[in-house]
């Protein structure tokens, strides 16, 4: 069971659910598979990112990888 | 309700989710508005809970060696993530990044580029380059990939790159692009004599409506070229009638319809 506010919320942006209410013609189950989907899709970035950045560092020659961490892993 | 606006923006929503089309048939029926609300939304959101570390990937790819940047964006950050550092990095260096790259894997980023981001980048990419990469997604049958460039090159080279496509993949690429004007600009460049061509390529009620939402989406006059060439090809004008009848888009084809002809209305109206 969903409505379009957890749709909205799962992309981020909860104050636009007034733009995705007309979804709600798809029913609770549907909207709740499609809130599943777009976590899913988010879930999936947020472990390609990760995986990404680790091997990124690994894949930096030795010399510069203390550089390359700074950089990439600083706190802004 | 726009039926065919509603389809194209599923077709760019399954791919932004990583499911088959066919898994959110039904939100064709949805209004177009919310369902790019959605989609834009979404893009967005991946993009910007990430961004601060996209930006420090472009830093670390402008901080070493263009060769050592290519390597780690090929062997380790792969095409996504490089797709989304690209759009934070200076124009300048990545354009000279992306010259460095293969065409293979630039067409591996190309899938995952955003356009309207990285429209600088593209730019300033070599004509050569970019219709060698446009080869490659034409192979790998990456349509939405493709049609997401034509609106942000120039519409001389969306041309050649629509040109070396087969006809029917022409459809899906004008059904599939972001913006009516660069689709219109387009099809004004494309010979006349080629109409045909496309009129054979709608074979199905697929081909149908992407025919339909080429005619709807383009100039009056354009749309109704659009129409008359299905027209000129019975088997493909049955098709276009019959979508028109079962989606009910006498309405959103209301503009082309009008150029027409009260004969060549009524048989694609019927009565």
């Amino acid at each position: 069971m969903a409505t379009t506010f957890d749709l909205a919320e799962a992309i981020g942006l909860p104050e636009r659910a007034d733009a995705l209410t007309p979804l709600d013609a798809l029913g609770p189950d549907r909207l709740a598979e499609l809130t599943a989907l777009v976590r899913a899709a988010v879930d999936r970035e947020d472990a390609l990112v990760a995986s990404s950045l680790e091997a990124a560092l690994n894949a930096v020659p030795r010399p510069l990888r203390g550089r390359a961490r700074a950089l990439l892993l600083e706190e802004s | 309700m726009s039926f065919l606006a509603s389809r194209r923006e599923v077709a760019r929503l399954a791919t932004l989710l990583h499911v088959d089309e066919a898994t959110l048939a039904d939100l064709r029926q949805q209004p177009a508005d919310a369902l790019a609300t959605l989609r834009r939304g979404l893009s967005e959101h991946l993009f910007e809970r990430h961004r601060r570390t996209f930006r420090r990937v472009g830093k670390l790819a402008g901080a070493v060696p263009a060769a050592l940047a290519g390597r780690i964006a090929q062997s380790a950050l792969g095409p996504e993530v490089s797709a989304r550092a690209a759009s934070t990095m200076e124009p300048t260096l990545a354009v000279k990044l992306a010259e460095s790259l293969p065409a293979a894997f630039l067409a591996d980023i190309s899938v995952q580029l955003d356009p309207q981001r990285a429209a600088a980048i593209i730019a300033g990419l070599a004509e050569s380059r970019v219709l060698e990469v446009s080869a490659l997604l034409l192979e790998r049958r990456e349509h939405l990939a493709m049609s997401r460039f034509l609106p942000v090159i120039s519409a001389d080279l969306a041309v050649r790159v629509v040109s070396a496509a087969e006809r029917r993949v022409v459809l899906r690429l004008a059904d599939l692009a972001e913006d009516d004007a660069a689709v219109e600009r387009i099809l004004e460049r494309l010979p006349r004599s080629g109409d045909t061509e496309l009129a054979q390529a709608v074979t199905d009620e697929e081909a149908a409506l992407d025919a339909l939402s080429l005619a709807a989406r383009v100039s009056p006059a354009h749309g109704a070229r659009v129409l008359r060439a299905g027209l000129g090809h019975p088997p493909a004008a049955r098709l276009l009638a019959e979508a028109i009848a079962r989606h009910d888009l006498a309405v959103e084809l209301g503009h082309a319809l009008t150029e027409l002809t009260e004969d060549e209305r009524s048989r694609l109206l019927g009565g």
